[in-house]
C-alpha cells in the first residue's frame, strides 16, 4: 500500500495523534501517547495511562473508554492511509478479557489487515503489565469517504 | 401499574441516582455521570430499557460527530443498568460488545438507546440494542449486541432495591 520508510510513518502518525488530541475533548481526556509503529504490518501502538475519571462504579476502567481507546488508535492508523480523506467507523466489536485498573498503563496495538480504496479492516489488542497480559481484543471496519475532506492533519 | 413493572422502574431510577451519588462521594466525574443518562421507559415483560442522552461538545471526535467510543459507552451503560436489575446484588461485567454505526450523530442531538434482553441466564445475559436520534424523526443511528456475565462470587457496590427472588 505504501512504500514509505518507518521513520516517515512514525513522523506522520505522531502528527495525526497530536491533531486528533488537539481537536477532540475525549482524546484530551485520555491523553494517547505514541509508543511504536511498524510500516511492514501497518501497525500502530499507543499507550494510555488510566485516570480516576475512567474508572467505573466497580473500580475498573469503563468498557466504553477501552472501546474509545481502540476506536481512536484504529482511526489514527487509518488516517495515515486515507490521507486527506474523511474516515468513519462502520462496525466494531470488542471482547473484554481482563479488567484494567487505575494506574495501569494500557498499550493498544491496531493493525490493518486489509485495505482498499474505500474499506479498511483492522484487528487490535490491548495489553497491560508491559504488554504481557492481553486485556481486550477488537475488530473494526472503517470506510474512507473520498468526497469529504478530513480535518485531521497528517503531514 | 403492575408490581413487577413498578419495581423495575424504581430499581433502574435508583441505579442511575446511585451511580451519580457514588461518583460524587468519590469526588470523581465518571463517564456514566458526565453523559447524564435520563430514564425514558422500561418494560418488565418485554425486558427492555430506554435511556436518553443529550449530545455534548466533549463527546465529539475531530470530524465533529459523536465519537464511536462514546456511542458505545452509552450502549454499555444502558446494557449495564438493565443487567444490574436482572442480577440483583451480584457483580456484572461486559464480556463482548459489537456496534454497527449507521449514521453520524451530531452536537445537540438527543439520542435514545433502547436495549432488549434476548436471553437471561444465571450466568450469561445477552442483549441487543438500538440508538435513535429523537430530534431527527427517530433516525436509526447505531445498533449493538452484547454479552454480559454475572459473577456469583462477587457482589456489586451498586445496591438494588426489591426482592431478587421475584426476577
Amino acid at each position: 500500500m505504501s512504500n514509505c520508510k518507518n521513520n516517515d510513518f512514525e513522523k506522520a502518525l505522531k502528527i495525526i495523534i497530536k491533531s486528533i488530541t488537539d481537536q477532540s475533548d475525549i482524546s484530551k481526556l485520555m491523553k494517547p501517547e505514541f509508543y511504536c509503529c511498524n510500516i511492514d504490518d501497518m501497525s500502530l501502538t499507543v499507550a494510555f495511562e488510566i485516570y480516576p475519571s475512567e474508572i467505573n462504579v466497580n473500580g475498573y476502567m469503563h468498557g466504553g473508554y477501552i472501546f474509545s481507546a481502540f476506536d481512536s488508535v484504529c482511526g489514527m492508523v487509518t488516517h495515515f492511509f486515507a490521507k486527506e480523506h474523511f474516515i468513519t467507523t462502520v462496525e466494531s466489536s470488542i471482547r473484554y478479557l481482563k479488567p484494567v485498573e487505575l494506574n495501569d498503563k494500557m498499550l493498544v496495538k491496531a493493525k490493518i489487515v486489509d485495505i482498499n480504496d474505500k474499506i479498511v479492516t483492522l484487528t487490535a489488542e490491548a495489553s497491560i503489565k508491559k504488554g504481557t497480559v492481553i486485556c481486550a481484543t477488537y475488530n473494526s471496519v472503517f470506510m474512507i469517504l473520498e468526497n469529504i475532506k478530513s480535518k485531521v492533519e497528517f503531514k | 401499574m403492575n408490581e413487577n413493572q413498578q419495581l423495575m422502574e424504581e430499581t433502574i431510577k435508583n441505579l442511575i441516582e446511585l451511580t451519580k451519588e457514588q461518583s460524587k462521594n468519590d469526588g470523581l466525574e465518571r463517564v456514566e455521570v458526565m453523559m447524564n443518562p435520563q430514564f425514558v421507559k422500561c418494560s418488565y415483560w418485554e425486558r427492555t430499557l430506554t435511556l436518553a442522552y443529550d449530545v455534548e461538545k466533549w463527546e465529539l471526535n475531530p470530524q465533529n460527530v459523536m465519537h464511536g467510543g462514546i456511542i458505545t459507552t452509552a450502549f454499555d451503560n444502558t446494557f449495564g443498568i438493565l443487567s444490574h436489575f436482572f442480577s440483583g446484588k451480584q457483580y456484572v461485567t461486559t464480556v463482548e460488545l459489537a456496534v454497527h454505526f449507521h449514521k453520524p450523530i451530531l452536537l445537540g442531538d438527543r439520542i435514545e438507546i433502547t436495549v432488549k434482553a434476548s436471553s437471561i441466564g444465571k450466568t450469561i445475559l445477552s442483549y441487543t440494542g438500538e440508538c435513535v436520534v429523537v430530534n431527527r424523526e427517530n433516525l436509526l443511528a447505531s445498533t449493538a449486541s452484547t454479552t454480559f456475565m454475572v459473577l456469583k462470587y462477587k457482589t456489586s457496590d451498586l445496591l438494588t432495591s426489591g426482592d431478587d427472588s421475584e426476577k
